[in-house]
């Protein structure tokens, strides 16, 4: 800190962090976007954050994406209206994309993601019927036909 | 993110997180995709879609607070106005056939229902006899089970009844305490009621009304006249955090509250109505 202060001074670099895929790409994410994520924030607490952060979970196309999210969300002056419909443009992926996207969100605590993608999956799949959902979320422990009946008699109203 | 073949997509833990977001219909029916789903859907009270306000204060049987605009669909295969709402708490509501009442109350990871059945007397054709035992049924464990149970009891509040006591020839009574249930040890208590109530004429009909407020037991009580007097009544209602409680037809005398952590604590008239 030798520089003197003044006003006619260029405003401090931001600071970044370096998150690294699991192909090893690298990304740069500006700190204060980067406190969205919670996990992230607790290493920036705890200064783990001054190398480049390993995401050993995510691969550099999802993370492209988680950072372009966090970076967005983290924008001064956008209005909730313009900010819903980028949300919306954001999730309207495939629903292997968005299973990504929920992954991602989890293990780095992104509360608005997680949310957000979420909610869209659970709008995609709630008329779906129990042999849709194994196929989608590729579940094999399935029931015997035995127990599937009794379950399915338990809750009959909710197959109607 | 590639994964095996053989592994489910998610994680049950984060599959959790969308079927959060789900509403019953669904997740009932989701119930049939796997084990892990179906204990998960099973186990978890919040599974039960958005919480609806809590009712705080319930005077009337049919009133509840609902997020608006909501519909809520019965389940019922029974034909239309043959069940009426019991009760509702934490967001679930509590539907019985008429002939049965039941009152549900949450605990810390499940719910119970705690069922009283109503007879009519069939020589006096007197209502409120208790057909002993009360039974207890927990999800968790998907059964009912028996509470011996003596007490007679009109069903009036949130898991707090005022009892009603028939004389021999059930054409006169009184009301004569609050019971209370504590649902985690499953033991019915009894308060004394406000000693004004219990002392008022026998002939003289009361009209006896629990409910909670502010987190404090409240007993609405009104001395009114004999049947057959038609005396105007004025109708008078209660707001109480945004709720109105209505008290059709009667003259309310007295707001009488206890806290409820000490159910013995000396009542205070706090407000004349």
């Amino acid at each position: 800190m030798s520089s003197s202060s003044s006003s006619s001074l260029p405003p401090c670099p931001k600071k970044m962090i370096t998150l690294k895929s699991s192909d090893g790409e690298t990304f740069q994410i500006e700190e204060t976007a980067a406190l969205q994520s919670k996990t992230l924030e607790n290493m920036i607490d705890e200064n783990c954050a001054s190398t480049p952060i390993p995401l050993r979970s995510i691969n550099g196309k999802i993370l492209a994406k988680v950072v372009e999210f966090c970076n967005k969300h983290a924008e001064v002056g956008v209005d909730a209206e313009s900010l819903h419909a980028w949300d919306a443009e954001f999730v309207n992926v495939e629903y292997t994309t968005l299973f990504d996207y929920i992954l991602a969100a989890n293990f780095l605590e992104i509360p608005t993601l997680l949310d957000l993608a979420s909610g869209v999956v659970g709008d995609m799949i709630k008329g779906k019927t129990p042999d849709e959902i194994r196929k989608m979320f590729n579940i094999n422990d399935a029931f015997s036909p035995e127990e599937e009946e009794e379950v399915r008699r338990a809750n009959q109203w909710a197959f109607e | 993110m590639s994964s095996d073949d053989d592994d489910p997509k998610l994680p049950q833990d984060v599959a959790v997180e969308i079927l959060k977001r789900l509403p019953v219909r669904s997740l009932l029916r989701f119930r049939c995709v796997c084990r892990s789903w179906r204990s998960t859907i099973h186990r978890r009270p919040s599974f039960r879609g958005p919480p609806l306000e809590p009712l705080r204060s319930r005077c009337h049987q049919s009133s509840l607070t609902l997020p608006s605009p909501s519909q809520i669909e019965i389940p019922f295969v029974t034909p239309p106005n043959n069940h009426l709402i019991v009760d509702s708490c934490n967001g679930l509501i509590c539907i019985a056939e008429i002939s049965t009442n039941v009152c549900d109350q949450r605990t810390s990871n499940d719910y119970k229902i705690v069922r009283i059945l109503y007879c009519m007397d069939n020589h006096s054709g007197c209502f409120g006899r208790t057909m002993s035992p009360v039974k207890i049924y927990s999800p968790s464990t998907d059964s009912w089970r028996s509470l011996e149970c003596e007490t007679v009891v009109i069903l009036n509040g949130n898991l707090h009844w005022s009892t009603f006591k028939f004389n021999d020839m059930c054409l006169e009574g009184r009301f004569r305490s609050i019971v209370l249930f504590d649902v985690t040890h499953e033991v019915f208590d009894e308060i004394a009621l406000p000693e004004e109530v219990l002392h008022i004429d026998d002939r003289i009909t009361i009209i006896v009304c629990v409910v909670v407020l502010n987190d404090l037991l409240a007993v609405f009580y009104s001395h009114g006249r004999p049947l057959g007097h038609h005396e105007s009544h004025s109708d008078c209602s209660v707001w109480v955090s945004g709720m109105v409680i209505g008290f059709g037809g009667f003259t309310w005398n007295d707001l009488i509250l206890w806290t409820t952590c000490d159910l013995v604590t000396v009542k205070e008239n706090l407000i004349s109505l």
